[in-house]
């Protein structure tokens, strides 16, 4: 995984400020591989509710301006049916 | 070669080329509210699974994203383009809106990111959730008074401290009726205080 302790402790922190005590944070995509250089940070963040538009934006533009990297943030509700965007997601993700 | 045009001609035209921006900002209020206007809110999931198929109904929508965007963007612009005349300094887009942020134009430069942010997630999100489609939208249907109320502050932040105004007043009292401007004033600029 491309991401050092602090950054995860970064990402782990804003998501609990921002989407509640009780949202778990995944990591997907590029950053998974360690062959790879660069390339956006991609978070699913899971939450009872699912967070709204506007708390994916906050989480992203923090993390942006923290990290200094491209963020993108996926949002799932903890309960009920996944996509097969977010199943695949998690199938490959690490939960940080 | 383009001759070098002298001082007080770039000056002219810095001021005019403000001008059509704030006629274009007018003019993205007045199309955004009509897009805006032509929908039923809040939208619901359901709402959308019944006018799946209906391409008007769709179109509507995609027309509130695409002013929504066009909205925000030319506000920037027109903000980043004024400071030329005001002779305040920024080096980068985040100083610009730190400078608007401090003469009570934009509320904060995280809800201006923040609504940045969110157009651009819904704009790539490819959802097929009619409740999350609906929730995007609804987002933006909240922001746009967000936006009318940073359109008519800064318009007057011209007007008052630039002296440059739309370039014609084609779309002036629409904008006028759809944000407040002048009768109910949503705000008061820092620099009147």
């Amino acid at each position: 995984m491309r991401l050092s302790s602090h950054q995860i402790q970064m990402i782990n922190m804003a998501v609990h400020e921002l989407a509640g005590s009780g949202a778990t944070t995944w990591l997907y995509g590029s950053r998974l591989d360690d062959s790879r250089r660069g390339g956006d940070v991609d978070l699913l963040v899971r939450s009872s509710p699912a967070i709204g538009l506007m708390e994916r934006a906050r989480i992203k533009n923090r993390l942006e301006l923290e990290l200094g990297l491209p963020v993108d943030v996926l949002a799932a509700a903890e309960e009920g049916v996944l996509s097969p965007f977010v199943s695949i997601a998690m199938s490959q993700g690490v939960r940080l | 070669m383009t001759p070098v045009k002298p001082q007080h001609e770039l000056l002219l035209a810095q001021r005019a080329h403000l001008g059509n921006l704030l006629e274009a900002i007018q003019r993205c209020v007045y199309f955004l509210n009509a897009s805006d206007a032509s929908l039923v809110w809040p939208l619901t999931g359901d709402m959308l699974t019944l006018h799946k198929k209906d391409a008007s109904f769709f179109e509507a929508l995609a027309a509130v994203n695409e002013r929504f965007s066009k909205l925000q963007d030319t506000l920037g612009s027109a903000m980043r383009h004024s400071l030329l005349l005001s002779g305040e300094q920024a080096d980068s887009f985040i100083k610009v809106l730190a400078i608007f942020e401090k003469l009570g134009v934009i509320r904060s430069i995280d809800d201006w990111q923040a609504a940045r942010s969110a157009r651009n997630l819904a704009a790539h999100d490819y959802e097929i959730d009619y409740h999350l489609v609906a929730e995007h939208f609804n987002a933006l249907h909240s922001l746009r008074m967000d936006m009318w109320g940073v359109a008519c502050r800064f318009v007057h932040y011209c007007a008052q401290d630039l002296h440059v105004h739309p370039s014609s007043a084609d779309f002036s009292n629409e904008f006028a009726a759809i944000t407040g401007a002048g009768s109910a004033w949503p705000g008061t600029l820092k620099s009147e205080l």
